[in-house]
């Protein structure tokens, strides 16, 4: 089994490599405490859920600026943004980040089914709470992000 | 001559995005269908004729192997070219859709020059 350093490292790369390629973000590594959110009021937490001969969970938390591009990005500027489109878009990228991170860590033996990500609002008092070891934070062109992991073996591995 | 597109994914970003895709190329695109899942695919499928069929696989209600499984049984539709788009790694749920003979299989994140050639590739056939 993976230590929790290499699983470190390895979402560093697949969370830089899927938001470069995806939606055109420069990403760079952060520190990982919640002052990197700045004087956002709010934040959104979108989670996705992983079955297989490990079970997880990954969860993203982001403020509006960083839906904001990401959704621009991916859409195209020119073209309207609706709010929807802006949750959709964290929606999709947190699958997008789990499908590759489960191939990237255990390869294309194992079979893992991935539950629908959701997603809910997080006060701005309730992101420390979000924050633990398992924590790994980054900038996306200039906004922050911080996801934060959580594997066990599945019972039926 | 014009051709028709069906895009069945649960997100409406992932939706928006291909369409765009589509239609900034040099392919003769004509009507572009949306789908949120599998069964909804069908209802379109049943109602117009579509040339490409692009698929998400993890997807609500009816998920994008369910629809392949239907897909090849139906006598009118079977013969109906699919490209995958999805997150799915797994060797053998790829395995099962070459077996179902999905003509290309694309993984996310998908770039849109991907998108154009594998079109292009399918409609030469």
């Amino acid at each position: 089994m993976l230590n929790v350093e290499s699983f470190k490292d390895t979402l560093t790369q697949v969370t830089a490599r899927v938001l470069e390629d995806w939606a055109m973000m420069l990403v760079e590594p952060a520190d990982s405490v919640p002052e990197i959110f700045g004087d956002n009021d709010r934040c959104f937490c979108s989670s996705i859920r992983y079955r297989g001969v490990f079970n997880g969970v990954y969860s993203i938390v982001c403020p509006p600026g960083f839906l904001e591009v990401l959704a621009s990005n991916v859409l195209g500027s020119e073209d309207e943004i609706e709010d929807d489109d802006r949750l959709d878009a964290l929606r999709e990228m947190a699958n997008v980040l789990c499908g590759n991170l489960l191939t990237e860590m255990y390869g294309e033996d194992p079979v893992f089914d991935v539950v629908m990500p959701r997603i809910r609002e997080l006060p701005s008092s309730e992101i420390g709470e979000f924050f633990s070891e398992r924590t790994i934070c980054f900038l996306a062109d200039d906004e922050p992000i911080a996801i934060t992991y959580s594997m066990e073996a599945s019972d039926a591995d | 001559m014009a051709y028709n597109f069906l895009l069945v994914d649960d997100s409406k970003v992932v939706r928006k995005a291909l369409r765009k895709t589509l239609s900034m190329t040099d392919l003769e695109v004509g009507e572009l269908h949306e789908a949120e899942n599998g069964l909804q695919a069908f209802e379109v499928l049943r109602s117009t004729w579509v040339d490409v069929i692009f698929l998400d696989i993890n997807m609500p209600v009816m998920n994008g192997m369910e629809f392949m499984e239907q897909l090849r049984l139906d006598e009118e539709l079977k013969e109906t070219p699919v490209i995958v788009v999805s997150t799915e790694g797994s060797k053998e749920r790829r395995e099962r859709l070459d077996e179902l003979r999905v003509r290309v299989y694309l993984r996310k994140p998908v770039s849109p020059e991907a998108i154009v050639e594998s079109v292009t590739d399918v409609l030469k056939g």
